[in-house]
């Protein structure tokens, strides 16, 4: 068994349990994380024993998505790139950065040949609220939160979003960002189910039981019955634009808009920029931060 | 009947000629041309008398490519490194870029059959619209490139679709010449003609096609057209819109920043030969060692 730094592997009850394991920063998804995360998988899929995999974060939380802590760097204005950089570097690196940090990887989760089930509590954000969607069951916590208030910032959404919640509720939450809680996300297709928070693994482990007593090659074929029907409708060419788009809108800064959370992030650090980027939209429609929330 | 300035518009027995009438400019594709050639596509759909369109251009070229002074987001005073124009923001250049361009995909689908009478230098955007011709007879003088990749830029994936994967690559990752018998060898055109021959041999063909009822004649090329779009064909196209957006973006300071100044200071010539100089000489057509020789 490998050892891992940013995630925990245990075998349990025919499945095993992975957790995201970085709970000091809500469990971002930094790149040395992901590449634990597919290490870990690749494992699972080997270990005849495990007939299902139950990802989760430590903590409370799933995970605040994207580690944006490593690009420290000052914008210059009103360009909208990192100072002394140059957009043909910058868009370059980001169109690599897309597709080999996310898109393959999203994509083998998806081909994965055994049952994915996400098991969210607290808060999921951002690219962690694709990774737990592309899981192909979902389950939350009731006190869960969904979001992608990345897109606040210059950030794409996800396909996926599309596929699961509809085109209009997909548009209602992608286009602002707004927080969505556990109710919100069963009605909309996010999540198969909502459970009380300390029953959520028991819960997940419990279907995995249920899988494990059908034949593994009948639940690799009904996998991808699912999963190759939506390839054939188009979803892998989907998600190929995707990937380019979402390089067009990270690089999409403009001095109206951001040049204000940069500034904040430059003197009060992470915290400051979120709070400069989300304060105009509270109180959000659902979650802690709604009027009832409160 | 439409008044036109930069095409002409010649009714004949059972077709129509429509010349790129920009001899100046070798054809230079400018918006304005672009919205005459559907106007007079328009024209063409409407007169029953009208069996099939006969496309060639004026004077020593088919077309040049896209009109280079009539593009959204060419502005050539970059501030480097970040290859942008002073004041202009990511976001705006992007999208400036981002113009969804589907003038030459109703070529493709047009119901009546387009040929395209291919004389002289056929470059860029101006092969891009030879190829979506669906017929294509070559003059023996004719050229075609894509010298525009050399400067930073996009191929079509009719390259691709046309002249196969590998041949598409040769000449698209490079910009090189190709004269007819090459772009006859690898699929780019039906047949090669001498140039007192070309519009005799179109017309011809089209004579053949009017024996042909006309629903049939549409119907057989729906059969096609759409069985390659039901293919993937208009994915493809698709994506290949949203990849020109980073090939015309990504400007990298020490290949452009020369092309640009020598646009600036000495104008055009002085630009396309330090562009293509370093390329010469070119495997095929005049500028190749056969074609300087005679």
């Amino acid at each position: 068994m490998a050892s891992y730094k940013n995630i925990l592997y245990e075998k349990k009850r025919r499945g095993v349990q992975i957790t995201l394991n970085r709970p000091h920063v809500l469990n971002a998804l930094s790149d040395e994380l992901l590449d634990e995360l597919d290490s870990a998988l690749e494992e699972a899929k080997k270990d005849p024993e495990i007939r299902a995999v139950v990802l989760t974060g430590a903590g409370g939380n799933f995970s605040s998505g994207e580690d944006l802590s490593a690009d420290t760097r000052a914008i210059a204005w009103p360009y909208g790139i990192p100072e002394n950089s140059s957009l043909v570097y910058e868009y370059d690196k980001i169109r690599e950065q897309d597709r080999k940090s996310f898109l393959e990887r999203q994509l083998y989760r998806w081909e994965y040949p055994k049952p994915i089930i996400g098991a969210v509590g607290g808060w999921c954000l951002g690219a962690a609220s694709w990774l737990a969607l592309t899981c192909h069951l979902t389950f939350a916590a009731d006190d869960a939160v969904f979001g992608q208030p990345q897109i606040r910032h210059a950030s794409g959404t996800d396909f996926i979003w599309v596929i699961l919640a509809g085109f209009k509720n997909a548009l209602r939450y992608s286009l602002t960002g707004d927080h969505i809680d556990a109710q919100e996300a069963l009605r909309l297709g996010l999540v198969n189910q909502v459970v009380p928070k300390d029953k959520l693994l028991d819960e997940c482990f419990a279907f995995v039981e249920r899988v494990a007593l059908v034949p593994p090659e009948t639940v690799k074929i009904n996998l991808h019955i699912s999963r190759m029907g939506l390839e054939m409708m188009g979803l892998r060419k989907a998600w190929l634009l995707n990937s380019e788009l979402s390089a067009m809108a990270r690089l999409t800064k403009e001095e109206e808009f951001n040049k204000r959370m940069e500034k904040a992030r430059q003197r009060g650090g992470l915290a400051a920029f979120f709070e400069t980027r989300d304060a105009p939209f509270r109180p959000e429609p659902f979650g802690p931060r709604a009027r009832k929330g409160k | 009947m439409g008044d036109y300035k930069e095409i002409l518009y010649e009714k004949q027995r059972g077709d129509v000629l429509i010349t790129l009438n920009r001899p100046e400019a070798m054809n230079a594709i400018s918006r304005s041309l672009l919205k005459e050639l559907h106007l007079a596509l328009d024209e063409v759909e409407k007169d029953d008398e009208i069996r099939a369109v006969v496309l060639t251009g004026a004077g020593r070229a088919f077309s040049s490519g896209m009109d280079q002074g009539n593009q959204p987001g060419r502005r050539r005073d970059k501030v480097w490194p970040y290859g942008m124009a002073p004041g202009q923001s990511t976001a705006q250049l992007i999208e400036s870029w981002r113009h969804d361009d589907r003038n030459f995909l109703r070529l493709w689908e047009f119901g009546k059959p387009i040929i395209g009478a291919i004389n002289g230098w056929t470059m860029g955007a101006g092969s891009w619209l030879a190829l979506f011709t669906h017929i294509t007879i070559a003059s023996e003088n004719a050229v075609f490139s894509q010298p525009e990749v050399r400067h930073g830029s996009n191929t079509s994936f009719m390259w691709t679709l046309l002249a196969g994967f590998k041949n598409a690559l040769r000449y698209g990752l490079t910009g090189d010449h190709i004269d007819a018998q090459e772009a006859l060898r690898i699929g780019l055109v039906n047949k090669v003609v001498p140039p007192d021959k070309l519009l005799d041999e179109c017309f011809h063909i089209v004579e053949r096609i009017a024996h042909v009822p006309p629903e049939t004649v549409k119907i057989n090329l729906a059969i096609a057209t759409m069985g390659l779009e039901m293919m993937g064909l208009r994915d493809a196209l698709l994506l290949d819109n949203q990849l020109s957006v980073p090939s015309h973006v990504m400007l990298r300071e020490e290949l452009r920043k020369p092309l640009d100044d020598a646009r600036a200071n000495e104008g055009i010539r002085a630009y396309l030969k330090l562009r293509d100089g370093p390329f010469q000489p070119e495997p095929f057509g005049p500028r190749s060692k056969e074609g300087k020789r005679q």
